[in-house]
């Protein structure tokens, strides 16, 4: 009774398989967790199929899982994985689940706009993707200083940690208390806005996960005429000049009370493009932990 | 100067109290809300390109494809199964967290996908420097130009600001493989740039970009979306976008890129590049993720049933030897999906990673070609008929009822027929008659205040 309701279970829960007429690979075997040898494949009654990481799956194959500890993690095509455990065996492997329709997705989206839960099923979905979802909301931007970036017409780059997603970030114009640049529903740790024109003056960087996490940080747009410029400059003319920029970025962020961190991480996301070692310098600044 | 302006004013209201005299009959009221309700429409359609206007069109066209997303594809139209081979964040792990793609795992990518006879394989890879593994690649793709096969290579060109700043144009990036390959038409270039809008979302696809060379030649090259859907429509598609790259770069560097008038005829689908910025929407309907209940919907593909998106992890078929079966003639792409590739945008439907805008863009340009609104015969009688209803409502329920019901009942009405049109690629935009009615409403309130401040000092 137990064994034929778990079956049950796997049946109607788990939208995993469907069918392909032309093969009939419903999805593959992505990973095996604990001992390999205690999970056997049945195929049209045959048994002790040999069963390994990526091995494909058709509907109606049987999972047999002899070990407790032993896990196997189906995936499909869908871009979906589903575990399967030792108490659920004898899996069997099989096609539920619909594509959406325009009068369901009508009625989701109406059944949304009246549900106060709605951000929490969003952070459901989301939270497979988010790889520091768990830790706090964190920029890699000193809190005790503003931060300092030169003036013009530029895109802005910014990163942050953790918290969780969707996030939304504003740069507000502190003497309008207009924002020059909003955007929402971004899903990683960071963004490259569009170029805005950053005139000279105190702007407001605020990052917001969807769990109403904040940080905020005074930016002071500057002349470029004000960046500090590095003593030993001159002995960088010898190297070449992508390396010689990599550098002087990576002095930048640490000048000053690390109130130009902003303005670093913005030449090193430009030279980032063709230069693997600015990406790491990159990473390595956004990693720092403030305190 | 406040005489004057109360003189104006008291002109102005003797005029209108001679064309709006108060209404006695239903003909008089139908009459004086015609009159208005056109002049309101008269209004949207001249400011049509303000920011409050077309942001709500935006919006409302945003709406409809979060309707249509994940749905099935339309049947009588041609479409092509998908498959992504995904860089995910596991295969990203799994091969070591590396900074670039690795040639040789690359190289292994693209064997497995020839393998499978897809009609286009796009390479969303950057390819700009060559490194100390090449030699894999460059044999794979220096096999499939040599030999016949039925499959065509999509090389992403990247493009960078002009150093040279009194060029109008982006300079095309020379990639290793420029000099490697031999010219074939079976391996192309193109752009896989879209347009950003102001928020940030990637919402239109671009024909092509106009660039220089390194060499300091001008050159077009067609968008990822309009190669593919080219390639997949035969060869008098194929020339009929090489004509038209011909005749629209400039001479040199320094001129703007020429127009042209001409459509552009690719396979069952003809472009109008002189198109408004509504025509250029991607219908974006495959999203990136899936609700727990959800499946990706199947297409009937040379007789046989085969979901439209397919997503293979690269770990799969480079590390675990999965070769998974797909039918011939399918579309394949090659990229990435994984934080540290920075290739993640927002679109109406959500983040996606930059293949997944790729394939959205290939669908909705096969599926739906150009997006267009009714001609204006149809939707001028459409807003007129509209209003003459809404008259009648606001005739029967004065105020607030008669607010909602005409709001209501033009969405009820509006929404469903513009849901059935839009898979046909025609946007029966519902944004602007909404705006119309709603400026109706504050019209007909301020003339009811009107009406009633006369009626109590008569």
């Amino acid at each position: 009774m137990k064994s034929s309701m778990q079956k049950c279970i796997g049946l109607l829960v788990v939208a995993l398989m469907m069918e392909q007429a032309f093969a009939q690979d419903a999805g593959w075997v992505d990973s095996i967790d604990g001992e390999m040898t205690s999970v056997t494949l049945v195929r049209h009654g045959q048994i002790n199929l040999p069963i390994h990481p990526y091995a494909t799956l058709r509907a109606g194959d049987q999972l047999l899982i002899r070990h407790d500890k032993t896990a196997v993690v189906l995936a499909t095509a869908d871009g979906k994985s589903h575990r399967v455990v030792a108490n659920q065996s004898p899996y069997t492997v099989t096609i539920s689940g619909s594509a959406p329709s325009i009068p369901g997705n009508v009625f989701k989206w109406v059944s949304r706009l009246f549900s106060s839960d709605d951000k929490q099923s969003d952070t459901r979905t989301l939270s497979a993707r988010s790889v520091s979802f768990s830790k706090e909301l964190g920029v890699p931007y000193p809190a005790q200083h503003s931060q300092r970036i030169s003036s013009g017409q530029r895109s802005v780059y910014i990163s942050w940690t953790g918290g969780l997603p969707p996030y939304q970030v504003r740069i507000i114009d502190e003497s309008t208390g207009k924002p020059v640049f909003e955007s929402r529903e971004i899903r990683f740790g960071w963004i490259g806005t569009p170029p805005i024109d950053l005139n000279e003056g105190s702007y407001r960087l605020i990052i917001e996960d969807s769990a109403g996490a904040r940080n905020q940080r005074i930016v002071e747009v500057l002349p470029p005429s004000l960046l500090p410029i590095m003593s030993e400059g001159d002995s960088l003319r010898v190297l070449p000049e992508s390396t010689a920029r990599i550098i002087e970025a990576s002095w930048l962020a640490s000048v000053e009370n690390r109130q130009w961190v902003l303005e670093a991480q913005q030449r090193l996301h430009k030279l980032s493009a063709t230069e693997t070692t600015a990406q790491t310098v990159l990473k390595q600044i956004e990693q720092i932990k403030i305190e | 100067m406040s005489y004057w302006l109360s003189s104006i004013r008291k002109r102005c209201v003797v005029l209108f109290d001679r064309i709006f005299p108060p209404p006695t009959t239903l003909w008089q009221h139908l009459q004086q809300n015609l009159i208005i309700g056109m002049l309101v429409v008269l209004l949207i359609t001249i400011f049509q390109n303000t920011e409050f206007v077309h942001k709500h069109r935006e919006l409302s066209l945003d709406w409809l494809m979060k309707m249509y997303s994940g749905t099935a594809t339309i049947e009588d139209r041609a479409a092509f199964p998908f498959v992504f081979y995904d860089i995910d964040e596991k295969t990203h792990e799994a091969w070591g967290e590396p900074l670039f793609v690795p040639r040789q795992k690359l190289a292994s990518l693209i064997t497995v996908a020839l393998q499978q006879q897809p009609s286009v394989l796009v390479i969303d890879v950057e390819l700009l420097h060559a490194s100390s593994e090449d030699t894999e690649l460059q044999k794979v793709l220096n096999t499939h130009a040599t030999l016949e096969g039925p499959t065509t290579l999509i090389f992403v060109r990247g493009f960078k600001k002009a150093s040279d700043t009194d060029k109008p144009y982006l300079t095309a990036r020379d990639s290793f493989l420029d000099k490697i390959l031999p010219q074939t038409s079976r391996q192309v270039w193109a752009s896989p740039l879209f347009e950003l809008d102001p928020d940030g979302q990637i919402r239109r696809w671009k024909f092509w970009q106009s660039a220089c060379s390194s060499a300091g030649k001008p050159t077009t090259v067609p968008s990822v979306q309009l190669a593919a859907l080219a390639i997949l429509s035969g060869p008098a598609a194929r020339q009929a976008l090489d004509n038209m790259v011909a005749e629209i770069t400039p001479s040199n560097c320094h001129l703007a890129p020429r127009t042209s008038n001409h459509p552009l005829p690719l396979g069952s689908q003809i472009f109008s590049i002189a198109t408004d910025v509504f025509g250029q929407r991607v219908f974006f309907s495959l999203p990136w993720q899936l609700a727990k209940d959800e499946t990706r919907p199947e297409i009937r593909f040379n007789g046989q049933n085969i979901r439209l998106l397919n997503i293979v992890p690269a770990r799969a078929v480079t590390e675990g030897g999965m070769r998974p079966e797909f039918p011939l003639g399918h579309v394949a792409v090659i990229g990435a999906s994984h934080q540290d590739a920075r290739d993640t945008h927002a679109t109406p439907l959500g983040s996606m990673p930059g293949s997944l805008i790729l394939i959205n863009a290939i669908h909705s340009l096969v599926q739906h070609g150009q997006i267009h609104s009714p001609p204006l015969w149809v939707q001028l009688p459409t807003a007129a008929l509209l209003l003459i209803a809404v008259s009648f409502v606001f005739i029967k329920f004065p105020s607030l009822k008669g607010a909602i019901i005409s709001l209501l009942g033009t969405l009820i009405v509006l929404a469903p027929a513009s849901l059935y049109l839009f898979r046909y690629g025609i946007w029966l935009d519902f944004a602007l008659p909404l705006i119309a009615i709603k400026l109706f409403q504050i019209a007909m309130q301020y003339h009811r205040q009107h009406m009633d401040r006369k009626g109590l000092q008569t």
